[in-house]
């Protein structure tokens, strides 16, 4: 490959990987009390459904954002519900004796602190504003 | 059908876990083309003799979650407004396969026994009767006592929810399901009840993401009632063991859910007197339903519901008998806001099998060859809940 084409395609890369990263994208994120935790896409499955109360210890806290697309779509992925169907299996759940109710808050902002100041409490808020929290899964 | 505002309060200080508060009430109304009495008491005249309303509370602390609800309902002439402990519990759960409930704990059975009185979380203003009959609340809510519970993960193949339970149900002669059991022949229980129940669910969620099915059974031992045959003489009936059974599958794809689920009651009564294996009951039911969120605030339903109750009483073959209904509903229900809304239901009924012909009272008088065999129900009711 002549020299100029690779150097400016390896330009192009290392900048879209860094456009990547800066990119938000949704994420999983807890209480740093949680730190040290990772979830694979079973666990994440697990914690989200109710399945799985605690996280080592701690009681899970989950937190629901009011018409948040971050969350919509990693509800999606993860447990091929939408924020509505999510919450309805919830009250479900809570309303019988079957698991701890989630919290719901209007904003990711909101959420963040909500996330931040509750041991357990865990949030799908948009990966540039994990400042202080856990991240424990992406996407 | 979105979230509901709940309350959250701390009396034990702001380092210890809050209490959660969540309640609901709901007021229907029930109307039966024809002179037909069936569920909410002169429902024939139109009855608002249908709502339930419950409040709970629960603190969850690491591995530890305790909570109750108090629950009230008038159902035509049951329930008649009283509060009661509708469930009452303390949870462990040791692991996500293993975990430990103990109290008045809700009954697993099929789909949606657990969640009976809920409308928010669902179209539907009466699920499916051949199923979850509404009379026999008290009978089929929860039991006192103690089960086992759990996930098991399997990887590719999904997982499994299992349940397993043993405990008692307390039962009032003045109950549904005192009517209900006492429905070949119209004189009064005045006592029932039963040594123990135990059973137990086991559902697949399956590598299909959406599709569950599962298997439920349930067993009352010793299950019996003294029945007052004439002012001066009662005799007892009862069974050895009630056995019931009901498969599911439920399937959530997008903005539709479809349900199936189909069951079967079966037992061998003796009759005081008469020896054992003096009646056989055998009842089949079931139904499939599917259910759409048309917008953000508006869902329809419909179901197809039916229920055959076999009775055979060997030595007096004349009081055989075979009572079927079938139930076709359609159903809509409006969100206002994520704490009220209101359903409308029109059901098709063909037969009358369901219904009682109790000794008083608003089904008093409903033999079996004066009743409607084809009739109309409409359903209305608003729910609020927090």
């Amino acid at each position: 490959m002549n020299p100029t084409i690779h150097s400016f395609t390896m330009a192009a890369a290392v900048l879209l990987a860094s456009a990547a990263m800066l990119q938000a994208e949704p994420a999983l994120l807890g209480n740093k009390g949680l730190t040290g935790q990772a979830l694979d896409a079973d666990s994440i499955k697990a914690v989200l459904l109710g399945k799985k109360a605690t996280i080592g210890d701690t009681r899970v806290v989950i937190v629901i954002i009011k018409g948040s697309e971050s969350q919509e779509a990693f509800l999606e992925g993860h447990i091929g519900m939408s924020t509505d169907q999510f919450n309805t299996y919830w009250r479900r759940l809570y309303m019988t004796g079957g698991g701890s109710a989630p919290k719901n808050v209007d904003t990711e902002d909101e959420a963040s602190k909500v996330v931040a100041s509750t041991p357990g409490a865990i949030a799908v808020i948009d990966s540039a504003k994990a400042d202080g929290l856990t991240v424990l899964a992406s996407k | 059908m979105g979230s509901a505002q709940a309350f959250e309060f701390q009396p034990f200080g702001t380092n210890l876990p809050p209490v959660d508060l969540h309640g609901f009430a709901s007021q229907g109304y029930i109307y039966n083309s024809g002179h037909n009495n069936y569920l909410g008491g002169y429902s024939s005249d139109g009855s608002p003799d249908f709502r339930e309303y419950g409040i709970n509370a629960s603190v969850a602390y690491n591995k530890w979650r305790v909570g109750a609800q108090f629950f009230g309902q008038k159902l035509g002439p049951y329930g008649d407004d009283q509060i009661k402990l509708d469930w009452g519990n303390v949870d462990y759960q040791a692991t996500q396969w293993f975990g430990v409930r103990a109290g008045r704990v809700k009954t697993p059975r099929g789909l949606y026994n657990e969640t009976l009185d809920l409308d928010s979380t669902r179209t539907f203003a009466l699920l499916p009767q051949s199923v979850y009959d509404a009379r026999l609340r008290d009978f089929n809510s929860s039991f006192d006592g103690g089960m086992i519970y759990g996930n098991i993960e399997m990887k590719k193949l999904g997982s499994l929810d299992y349940r397993a339970y043993v405990g008692s149900i307390s039962l009032s002669p003045l109950s549904g399901a005192s009517d209900y059991f006492n429905n070949d022949i119209p004189y009064p229980n005045t006592k029932i009840g039963m040594d123990a129940t135990y059973g137990g669910s086991l559902f697949w969620n399956t590598p299909v993401q959406g599709l569950k099915v599962g298997y439920s059974v349930q067993m009352f031992n010793n299950f019996n009632a003294l029945r007052t045959v004439s002012p001066t003489s009662s005799l007892w009936r009862g069974t050895s063991l009630y056995l019931r059974q009901t498969i599911s599958a439920e399937y959530t794809r997008d903005k539709w859910v479809f349900a199936a689920e189909a069951g079967r009651d079966s037992a061998n009564y003796w009759v005081q007197g008469f020896g054992n294996d003096f009646q056989n009951y055998d009842s089949y039911y079931g139904y499939v339903s599917a259910t759409r969120q048309i917008t953000d605030k508006f869902s329809l339903g419909t179901y197809f519901s039916y229920s055959d109750q076999m009775e055979k009483c060997p030595p007096y073959a004349p009081f055989n008998t075979d009572d079927r209904q079938g139930d076709l509903a359609l159903a809509g229900c409006y969100n206002f806001t994520s704490y009220l809304l209101a359903k409308l239901e029109i059901h098709y009924m063909n037969g009358s099998g369901m219904l009682f012909n109790t000794p008083t009272g608003a089904t008093a008088n409903q033999p079996r060859n004066t009743r409607d065999n084809s009739w109309a129900m409409i359903v209305a009711k608003v729910t609020l809940s927090f």
